[in-house]
């Protein structure tokens, strides 16, 4: 590749000379003139040339002035000025802006013009490694605590899947006992005082929760190895459908569908049926009034260039809504908005882990009064026409 | 009256079991929380169906369901499994096929295990 040069030098005759001397000592290099400092900046923009030797005293831009423009502008261009013998110091107040040399007009001058750009040219080689090693370092760097800090989270959640898994056992023993000694005393009691019989529903109902919590936090710490399977999103959708009026009667609330019918994603048929169980009880729940929650599928490109496209599920409801500042926090294990109603906090923070295992998404948008949108984004397998 | 058989070392549990399924079930309902034992109860008590804890001490419950199969005088006694543990993972740790047993997972309602224990009988 030719070392393209530009020479800004006022003298016309000198800057003739120094541009037959530089083809004369290299033929890969390429000389070009410029008399005029202003034009000579503005082509050093434009054109990017690889050196610039440059006349220090100059009518309108100086040598001095035409640097700092370039320094300015953040353009690192090997720069090399150009003095008369004798003054050194000029050449000093270059180099403390930022030249990379300095050349003197003497006897000497065509000897060293060649030596004085390619320890220029070395130097901004140099730097230049320099500049890449050090972003790749820093890079490197973040991308190792980013690791880091993955590893940790991972080995945390390894080490909660254990500490669940043994918590679960040791618990659920004693809350079969619970429940089973509920169970009796509401045989035995059966003509117990009102309050009595309340206060047994009540230790019932704490038990089946406290279970509920449990079996979410195991689901949530220690996710089952998903099975993947070609699936149709609206026969799972359906089959949560069916599985919830069973679990609990919708009362007032409509449920509306649009499905795409050409889509097929590759998914665990329970783990996607237990993120859309979730998030329609969640629906329901907001709608204790009654409403209509509007389930739609449908693809979109991700990326024009690759074609590349997403499955989603857009489950819409005409609920309460979620206040702005709770939003960032739904996904929080055992963040509750529903304390009061038995929720377990666990829901979305199980819907998004199992999400994140099939490279796919969770995300919320709702207004307090107007309802929630709930968006599960999942990698398309199929689209096609049947 | 049909006969239920409950080995599992939680006592309370298996108390209270049993208390409920004579109640509700109308069962008759015997109790051995030494799973060693377990082969003499069901010699003298000789029971329709078996409810059978999983982690036990000395003998877990999926070696004992191995031994029953293997004893022709029990081989046909149908059992169903009442376990704390919750996943997969750890009942195929414990030397169990999840898909090929009837398992049941602690606390479990007596309703249900009412349902099941009628279900599998007939």
């Amino acid at each position: 590749m030719p070392v393209k040069i530009l020479i800004i030098d006022d003298e016309k005759d000198h800057a003739f000379l120094t541009k037959t001397i530089l083809e004369q000592v290299d033929n890969n290099y390429q000389a070009d003139f410029v008399s005029d400092s202003r034009e000579g900046l503005k082509k050093a923009i434009e054109e990017r040339p690889h050196v610039i030797l440059c006349d220090y005293r100059m009518p309108d831009l100086t040598g001095l002035d035409v640097l700092r423009e370039l320094r300015k502008a953040e353009i690192d261009i090997p720069f090399i000025v150009v003095t008369a013998s004798g003054s050194e110091k000029v050449a000093v107040d270059f180099m403390k802006e930022g030249a990379y040399d300095y050349v003197v007009k003497d006897v000497a001058y065509g000897e060293t013009l060649q030596a004085v750009i390619e320890k220029s040219l070395d130097k901004y080689r140099m730097k230049k490694d320099k500049e890449r090693l050090e972003t790749e370092v820093s890079e490197a760097y973040s991308k190792l605590k980013e690791t880091q800090k993955e590893l940790i989270q991972s080995e945390k959640l390894a080490a909660l899947g254990t500490f669940s898994s043994g918590i679960a056992h040791e618990v659920k023993n004693p809350l079969a006992v619970i429940l089973g000694g509920i169970e009796f005393l509401e045989l035995t009691l059966s003509n117990a005082s009102g309050d009595t019989k309340m206060a047994m529903t009540k230790i019932k109902e704490a038990t089946l929760r406290a279970d509920s919590i449990i079996q979410g936090l195991l689901k949530f710490a220690k996710p089952s190895e998903a099975e993947f399977t070609l699936l149709k999103p609206e026969d799972i959708i359906n089959e949560t459908l069916a599985l919830m009026k069973y679990r609990c009667p919708l009362k007032n609330i409509e449920i509306k569908t649009e499905f795409d019918q050409d889509i097929g994603i590759n998914a665990d048929k329970n783990q996607i049926q237990q993120v859309l169980f979730n998030i329609l009880m969640n629906a329901v729940e907001s709608m204790p009034q009654g409403g209509t929650i509007t389930i739609t599928t449908g693809t979109w490109i991700n990326d024009q260039n690759t074609g590349q496209s997403s499955c989603f599920i857009k489950i819409k409801d005409t609920g309460q809504g979620i206040s702005q500042d709770m939003l960032p926090k739904l996904f929080e294990p055992f963040f509750t908005t529903k304390r009061d109603k038995k929720g377990t906090g666990l829901g979305l923070s199980i819907a998004k882990t199992i999400l994140d295992n099939h490279n796919g998404n969770l995300l919320i948008e709702s207004k307090i009064s107007k309802g929630t949108e709930v968006r599960i984004i999942l990698p398309l397998t199929r689209k096609n026409k049947e | 009256m049909k006969k239920v058989l409950i080995i599992d070392d939680e006592k309370d549990f298996c108390f209270f079991v049993k208390k409920g399924l004579e109640k509700v079930g109308k069962f008759s309902v015997a109790v051995c929380s030494n799973a060693k034992e377990s082969f003499k109860e069901i010699t003298r008590f000789q029971p329709d169906l078996i409810l059978l804890d999983i982690l036990m001490p000395e003998i877990n419950g999926s070696q004992l369901a191995i031994e029953l199969k293997k004893n022709k005088e029990t081989q046909n006694i149908p059992f169903i499994f009442v376990t704390a543990l919750i996943s997969y993972d750890e009942i195929e740790k414990a030397g169990l096929n999840p898909h090929d047993h009837k398992i049941l997972t602690k606390p479990v309602r007596l309703s249900e295990l009412v349902t099941v224990i009628n279900s599998a009988i007939s």
